[in-house]
Order: structure tokens, then C-alpha cells, then sequence
């Protein structure tokens, strides 16, 4: 559970999360856009599907690892919103990507 | 701990995976085995390999090799299974047959010609393997597309894949089950018979025995020297890729990709006379990477989760060495790059012949007097 | 883009960007990579951030970091900034990354600034959403303005603990305990390093400061504390745990756990540079001398990614890296180099005074560490438990890499980085070695996954 601090003047713009549409402050990492809109996890593990959330915020854990505008397994704490962007967990990695690709 | 043995009735030196098959095999039949080891675990050739249970293409030109390898892939089922029934390990063997693939169509026909030379050279020209075409390669991987640049490729009904950790780990097991002991991270220093006995030197420890083994990969020569034999071993570096996990998408293994137990695939592979190296390069990793991706083009967004290189144990002519010294009788050297595939063969044919004489006819041509010639 | 350079300077922490200021400062050609797109490393992060304006007021040394970085950006050194390095060569080469296109670069040297790490924390249930690093919420605070909201617990040691817990306590964050697991031997053992900890009073000061603010808060502390488990079905929900013996348990959202920080070697193991294990502190380090040489020709090494020693030791040492660089490319003599580096080794001496007092008053804590709960998981990735691990030791694996081909830790996508420390603890505890003696996973390329179509499509730079 995370929230903004308040500032004044605070900008926010429009990102598409799992295709929908969010109002998030601007200039935040893809990782506290999704923590923000109330996200509880943002992966699930590959041996065991448990559900796994952002544990180091510096690209060590691989635990925020998401598809930002549709190219796969990108860090989301490293990487900073922009407008229009989209948004996707990877919860399905595991299961047969191929039937989906199909 | 339990009391350190310091008598057996063999000593074997190097417990990669030939001396732990052979350790496997010796002490199931009763006897009392110590094996000892450097302890090294980056120039361990027993866990960087492929994986491969792999009969085709063997031994052209040298038919004994040829058989000796069907023998070992026609007895792998029940050795595994014994090996599972007692150390409830499962090593994932599947022998789904596998393909060594052929891009273009000079390729295609130079592996014909391979095919037909090693049936010619089969008795009875008996050889199972045969070229199938693109499509016929497709409908035997499954779903996943197969890129165009593979005009087709050798099939073999015997070829196959396991995990190779695993088996590994499983025949430890089997061997300290059986009673045998290991000595972990110890180098043997020296290795002499007196009268009848073997002592081997470690430095903290001598061990006696009545036959030696060594089967310690690419420090062979030095070991074998100790024993009275040039073994001319050296050392091939073999770059291999481990990409992520995905859901089963191959079905069975093919020349240098296959896709494990887990999930990964695996890529391969260089063949680099590099000595001792195994730091994996760029200019290969991008080699094996352009391969994989004409094979799968529709894969070509998986990762590569780490690039490694190992080094196989080559002889000269890249077959098997099993000799036993007449210098100092008792003692042996084993040494294969294919030790994966023959280890079935080495838990018990070998075994026969180390501990009850009984010499299967192949050896002659894996004998070190190979090379004096 | 240019490919060769006299100097690559790897990472923008003050380490980083203060190497790549004094070697342009001597009128080298330099390239700063940096996998982040903002200079700053750590904990310098959000510099170039529009919320730093907000955050700077309460920390003059966090505004240092703004000096910093002007005088990085004003230096004209090359910067590639979210770029990321897969793999370094002995021969002065490396790969990497931009967006979905991999090339090569070289330097005649190269100064390694990767920074450092939180010590990952192996407990029960440290897998659950809602468990975090403390430091990890202090960068989300820098880079993205955000805290944490419900029922927040901070736990463990460690100076960044304190920090974190005074600054969100400041920010009105609702902190319902602070579980401290210093142990009073360490209190009590530390004590003889304070006469000399004394001569950078300031700092001392600063740590004081801290913990009155804490007391201030009537933020509930327990000390002592023991037996941590994180519970929750499909997140954390409570946590369980002793202290001064008595067993407690608190209903939690966030749990913000920290036992100091360790060097990131990740890409110094790659290189293969021989590495040390510093024993009062427990980690790995890259062997290097006063001017920051590796036992590799050619690289360097600085910052936090040798010894963890703060941002001021980062920036001076890096400085005397850039110099060391400037005297072996031959543009100036040993002398000058000599001279220059007087003030420098004046001020590093004073920033070092306060470092034994911190080594020993904030050591590891062995329960995570050497975590005894065989359920504990130690490799995420792949799931592996404590149990896996010694059973694997107790079949005759005798290091890290060993136990790896036998259960897999190690062999999932974060490489090593969250249970390699663990792993080699394990081991040696087992062993009854010294963890010295056991070494460590190898790291190999590329340094994170990258996909086989990017590696197919690389460009090399003989090419």
C-alpha cells in the first residue's frame, strides 16, 4: 500500500494499466505507478505461481518485471511512466505462451 | 562422522561422472569403493554438459565405437530404472528418438552420406537412422514453427535426453548408498603399487587398494603418468546458452537445442580449442543465438538467462580411452567426452571388466595402443 | 557513437560520476554508462527528478549530490545513461544493451562504480507481497515522491534503517513498531572504536539525531528481537516474532526489513577480478588497492562495490581512481599524481574514522544471514529452501556452485544476486569452514537475461 505525498502543482498524466485507463502523478517509475493504483502483486513466481511483489526497487530482485508497451520482462522500477503507456503483468508467462501466440 | 575407511578394493580417482558411474557400479556388486576427488568445480566437465543420451552419427569410421554406443542407449531404460529404485531420483530421461538438423541442401546431402557410410559400416548394415525432410522435421517437433532455413535432418528412434545434474546426482547417491565413501576436495598426489597394492596419496591421507581407476577428466595425463601411461587428453572448450523457463513447446531434442525437464531450452554449442578457458564470449553467444533463431524464429523473444562454457575431455580421435596398465596391472584409465550417453555401459560392462576381467570386445579399440601406432 | 574511449566509467552513483569528473578533468575521452536513466546510483537517486526540489531541504548531503551532477553533466564526458551492461571482457570490451539493440564499446580503462545492494533478508515468508527492503521503500520516497500507507513495520539494523524510519516518521508515514534486532553484545563490543569514531563528530551527531527523533515519535521500538515470520495467505497480513524473549505478533501491510548493505559484485564476478571476504561486515568484495586497481589489468574498481563506506568515500575515492587512470594513460607523472591526491587522502582519512565503529556496531545479523528455519526459502527464483541447500552439502557439495547444479539456486532470472550471500553462509556454516573458504556462485553473462534475437543481432565491435 502506497500513496503520493501531496505537492502543489502536482502533474499527472494518463497510463493504460492492463487496458485500462489511470490518472498517475508524472515523473514516478513504473513500479509506484502500479503500487499506487492499489496493485498487489506484479508477478507470480515460475515454480510455484505464487504471487510475488517488488521486493529491492533497484533491479536486482527481478520480482517487477512487466511488458511496457508490448515488449515483455522489462524492469518496471527502472523504467519511468510516460504518457500513453501501456501496462501489462506477466501472470500467464508459465502457460503455454505458444497456444497464445497462435 | 561416520569412520573414514582407509583399505578398499578400489580406489577411484576423479568422481566425475565416469568415476561415479563406475563407483555406482563397483560398490552395487558388493564392493568396498573409496573415490576421491581435486574438488574443482570449474573445470568439472560432469555438469557442463547437454544432456544428450545420443547414438547417431558415432563412430564413423570406427564400427566397435558405433556399437558400443547402441549398446548403451539399448540398456539405458533399465539402468535408469535401477538407479531410480534405489535412490528415488528421476532423471527425466525421455528417448523421444532425436534429429541432427541440416540447413540448406549441401548439408542435407553431406549427412545423407554420413548416414549411409555408418550403415555400411553397421553389421547387417543395419543402422537406424534415417534423413526425413522439412515437414517430416516439423510433425516430429510438434507446434512450435519451424523455421525455413531447415531444409531437414537424420532421425534416430534411440537418441534421446535427460537431466544430466540429476543423473549425476542420482548415482552419487547410489554410491554412498552402496556403502562407498567419498573423499571430497582432496587431490590424490601420488599414486604407486607396492607389491600388490595401490596407495594413493592425498595430502591429508594415504588410501590402499587393490585396483585404481582414474578418471579424472582433463588432469588425466598427469594422474595416468603416476601409473605408467601417456594419455593424450586435452581439453575442448564448448559454449552452451540456458535460456528462461517456458511451457513444454519441443518435443525432442535436436542438434544443439533442446528444451529441459524444467523448462529451459539449452543452445549450443562451439567446439574451441581454448586450453583451460571457459569464459563465454560474445562473438559465440551470437553465433549459437543466430542459429536458434533460424531453427525457431517465433521463439526469438525468449532470454537467455546465463551463457557458459565447459570443456569436453578429447582424446586424439575424440573416442574413448579404457586402458588397463600392464606397467602397473590393477590400475585403469577411463576418459570419454560422451560419458553422459555411456554411462550405463560404465556402471556395468565396465565394472565386469575392471573388477571380474571380463573384457567386452569392443576395447581393444579404445585402448591407449591406439595412439602408439 | 564513438566505440573507444580512454576511460568507461561504470555507474552514476557519486563513486561513478566523480571518477568520470577528474578523468575529464585531465582530459581523458570518458563514457558513463549507467543502467538508470537519471545520474545518482542510489543514494543520490531522484536527483535529476522533478520531486528532488522537495526532497533536498531536510538533507544537505543529498543536495551535494546535485553539485555532483552538474559538474558531471558540465564536464562533456560521454553518457549513456539506461543503457545496460551484459557482459565486460578482460580485454577492455564490453557489451551492451540500449533499448533492443546491443553493441560494443572499449576503454584503455575502466573504473567499475556498480554500487552496492541491500543485504537481501532470507525470513519466513519474505516472498510475500508487502515484504520489502527499507532501502527499497527509500527509493521509491526519492525517485517517485510516494510512502508507504497502512500499517507499515521497519526491522532489522543498520544505519539506513534509522534513516528511513526518522525520514518517514518526518513524513508523517503511520509506523506501528520498529523492531530492532541489534544484539547488545554488539553494542557493548563496538564501544572501543568510538575514541576514534569521535573525530567525525558530525556524523555521529547525525545518527544521535536520528534516534532522538525516533524516541520523540513515541514510535513503539522493540529491541532485541528474534524469530521473525511474515504470514499471509496471498500477501503479508501479520508478522510473528520475539523480543527480550517475549513472543509478539502485529497485523502489517508493508514490512520494510534491512541488515545493512553489501558490494554489488555482480559484474566484477563476471570479469573474474579475485574478490575478499570482509569478515566483521560479512561480504564479498573486489580485491583492489588505495587507488582502486583491481588484480586486473585495467579495471578499476570504486565506491560502494568495494567497501560499503557512504556516498563521501565514494566520491573521493572515485576521484583518486580518475587519477590513477590519468597517471597509467601517461598524462601525468607519479609526482603530480602524488600531490593531487594529498587532500584527498587527508579528507578520506577523516571520512574513515567513523567506519570501524559502523562495521562493528551495525554486524550482520546471523539469523538472516545463516537462516536456521529450514522451510525459509533462500533462492526465490527457483524456490529453494534452507533445507535443499545442507542436504545438498551433507551428499558432499562443497561450494556454492556445487550445491547450485544439484538444486538450482542461483539458476533463476536474478542470477544470484538475492540468495548468492546466503547460499556461500550456508555452506560454509555447514562445512564449519570459513565462508573465505567456500567462495561463491559464478556469475556469468549476459549480466541480466536479454533476449536470444537482441544476442543474434548484436553487434560486435571488430566488426
Amino acid at each position: 500500500m502506497f500513496k503520493k505525498i501531496d505537492r502543489p502543482n502536482s502533474k499527472f498524466i494518463t497510463i493504460i494499466f492492463e487496458g485500462e485507463k489511470k490518472s498517475v502523478p508524472a515523473g514516478i517509475t513504473v513500479t509506484a505507478a502500479v503500487l499506487l493504483i492499489g496493485v498487489k502483486h506484479t508477478r507470480v513466481s515460475s515454480v510455484s505461481d505464487s504471487p510475488r511483489a517488488p521486493y529491492c526497487q533497484m533491479g536486482v530482485c527481478f520480482e517487477c518485471l512487466m511488458e511496457i508497451n508490448n515488449v515483455p520482462n522489462q524492469q518496471g522500477c527502472l523504467t519511468y511512466i510516460e504518457e500513453g503507456m501501456e501496462i501489462r503483468r506477466q501472470l500467464d508467462q508459465q502457460k503455454d505462451t505458444y497456444e497464445k501466440e497462435l | 562422522m561416520k569412520n573414514l575407511v582407509k583399505t578398499a578394493d578400489v580406489i577411484i580417482v576423479g568422481a566425475g561422472i565416469i568415476g561415479t558411474s563406475v563407483g555406482y557400479g563397483l560398490s552395487r556388486k558388493g564392493n568396498k569403493v573409496i573415490m576421491i576427488d581435486e574438488g574443482s568445480t570449474i573445470h568439472r566437465a560432469s555438469t557442463g554438459n547437454f544432456g544428450l543420451v545420443w547414438v547417431q552419427g558415432k563412430g564413423l569410421g570406427n564400427a566397435p565405437y558405433a556399437r558400443w554406443t547402441h549398446e548403451a542407449a539399448r540398456i539405458y531404460p533399465d539402468f535408469l530404472s535401477e538407479l531410480y529404485t534405489e535412490t528415488d531420483i528421476d532423471v527425466h530421461y525421455q528417448n523421444t528418438g532425436g534429429i541432427n538438423l541440416t540447413f540448406g541442401e549441401n548439408e542435407f546431402k553431406k549427412r545423407s552420406e554420413v548416414v549411409d557410410r555408418l550403415r555400411s559400416e553397421a553389421i547387417d548394415n543395419k543402422y537406424d537412422c534415417e534423413m526425413i525432410d522439412h515437414q517430416s522435421v516439423q510433425k516430429r517437433v510438434g507446434k512450435l514453427p519451424l523455421g525455413e532455413a531447415v531444409s531437414g535432418g537424420s532421425f534416430s528412434p534411440h537418441d534421446g535426453h535427460l537431466n544430466p545434474l540429476l543423473l549425476y546426482k542420482a548415482l552419487f547417491k547410489g554410491f554412498q548408498q552402496n556403502g562407498g565413501q567419498y573423499i571430497p576436495n582432496q587431490p590424490a598426489i601420488s599414486t604407486k603399487k607396492e607389491g600388490d597394492i595401490f596407495i594413493v596419496q592425498t595430502p591429508k591421507q594415504s588410501y590402499r587398494s587393490q585396483k585404481v581407476v582414474i578418471s579424472t577428466g582433463n588432469s588425466t595425463p598427469h594422474l595416468a603418468a603416476m601409473v605408467g601411461l601417456s594419455a593424450p587428453i586435452r581439453p575442448q572448450k564448448g559454449q552452451i546458452l540456458v535460456t528462461e523457463r517456458k511451457a513444454p513447446l519441443l518435443k525432442l531434442p535436436l542438434s544443439g537445442i533442446r528444451q529441459t525437464n524444467e523448462g529451459s531450452f539449452l543452445l549450443g554449442y562451439s567446439n574451441e580449442e581454448a586450453g583451460f578457458d571457459v569464459k563465454a564470449t560474445p562473438d559465440v553467444i551470437k553465433k549459437i543465438s543466430q542459429r536458434f533463431v533460424r531453427v525457431f524464429p517465433t521463439l526469438s523473444d525468449i532470454r537467455i538467462v546465463r551463457c557458459w562454457a565447459a570443456l569436453r575431455t578429447l582424446s586424439p580421435d575424440s573416442l574413448p580411452i579404457y586402458h588397463a596398465s600392464i606397467s602397473h596391472p590393477g590400475a585403469y584409465v577411463l576418459s570419454s567426452h560422451s560419458s553422459v550417453t555411456l554411462a550405463s555401459l560404465h556402471a556395468t560392462r565396465l565394472v565386469d571388466w575392471i573388477w571380474d576381467d571380463i573384457r567386452p570386445d569392443e576395447l581393444e579399440a579404445f585402448s591407449l595402443r591406439r595412439f602408439s601406432v | 557513437m564513438k566505440k573507444n574511449f580512454d576511460c568507461l566509467v561504470i555507474g552514476a552513483g557519486p563513486a561513478g560520476l566523480s571518477a568520470a569528473i577528474t578523468a575529464r578533468e585531465f582530459g581523458l575521452s570518458v563514457l558513463l554508462i549507467d543502467e538508470q536513466n537519471r545520474p545518482g546510483g542510489q543514494i543520490y537517486r531522484g536527483i535529476e527528478s522533478p520531486f528532488f526540489k522537495n526532497h533536498c531541504g531536510s538533507d544537505e548531503e543529498y543536495a551535494y549530490g546535485e553539485t555532483l551532477t552538474k559538474k558531471f553533466r558540465a564536464s562533456e564526458a560521454d553518457y549513456l545513461p539506461g543503457v545496460l551492461i551484459w557482459q565486460v571482457s578482460q580485454d577492455g570490451t564490453i557489451s551492451y544493451l540500449e533499448n533492443t539493440v546491443s553493441d560494443q564499446c572499449s576503454g584503455k580503462r575502466i573504473i567499475i562504480a556498480s554500487g552496492a545492494m541491500e543485504r537481501p533478508v532470507p525470513i519466513p515468508g519474505w516472498t510475500l507481497p508487502g515484504v520489502m527492503g527499507a532501502g527499497a521503500a527509500d527509493a521509491l520516497y526519492k525517485s517517485s515522491d510516494i510512502i508507504p500507507d497502512g500499517k507499515v513495520v521497519l526491522c532489522g539494523n543498520g544505519p539506513l534503517l534509522l534513516s528511513v524510519a526518522s525520514k518517514f516518521i518526518e513524513l508523517g508515514v503511520s509506523i506501528e513498531a520498529i523492531l530492532e534486532t541489534m544484539s547488545y553484545t554488539d553494542y557493548i563490543t563496538s564501544i572501543r572504536h568510538l575514541p576514534k569514531a569521535a573525530k567525525n563528530f558530525p556524523y555521529l551527531l547525525k545518527g544521535l539525531e536520528m534516534r532522538r527523533q525516533i524516541m520523540a515519535s513515541k514510535t513503539k521500538v522493540y529491541t532485541n528481537v528474534k524469530d521473525i515470520l511474515a504470514l499471509g495467505n496471498e500477501q503479508l497480513e501479520q508478522i510473528k516474532f520475539t523480543s527480550r524473549g517475549n513472543s509478539k505478533k502485529i497485523s502489517v501491510d508493508t514490512l520494510l526489513l534491512h541488515d545493512g548493505v553489501i558490494p554489488n559484485t555482480q559484474l566484477t564476478r563476471q570479469l573474474n577480478c579475485e574478490h575478499e571476504w570482509n569478515e566483521v561486515q560479512r561480504y564479498w568484495f573486489p580485491k583492489h588497492d588505495e587507488w582502486g586497481n583491481t588484480n586486473l589489468q585495467g579495471f578499476l574498481v570504486v565506491g560502494d562495490t568495494t567497501q560499503v563506506r557512504g556516498a563521501k568515500i565514494a566520491m573521493l575515492k572515485g576521484q583518486l581512481a580518475g587519477m590513477a587512470v590519468a597517471h597509467q594513460l601517461n598524462i601525468i607523472t607519479g609526482e603530480e599524481r602524488k600531490w593531487k591526491a594529498k587532500a584527498i587522502h587527508s579528507e578520506l582519512k577523516l571520512e574513515m574514522s567513523v567506519r570501524p565503529l559502523m562495521d562493528h556496531l551495525f554486524k550482520p545479523n546471523p539469523e538472516f544471514y545463516a537462516p536456521e528455519n529450514k522451510e525459509t526459502l533462500v533462492c526465490r527464483c527457483e524456490e529453494v529452501s534452507v533445507a535443499q541447500i545442507l542436504d545438498s552439502v551433507s551428499l558432499g557439495a562443497i561450494d556454492p556452485n556445487q550445491v547450485k547444479s544439484q538444486v538450482r539456486c542461483g539458476m533463476g532470472q536474478c542470477q544470484g544476486r538475492m540468495c548468492g550471500s546466503t547460499i556461500s553462509e550456508l555452506v560454509a556454516k555447514e562445512r564449519a569452514v570459513n565462508v573465505s573458504e567456500v567462495g561463491y556462485l559464478s556469475v556469468r553473462p549476459p549480466l541480466k537475461p536479454i533476449s536470444v534475437k537482441i544476442l543474434a543481432e548484436q553487434t560486435l565491435i571488430n566488426e
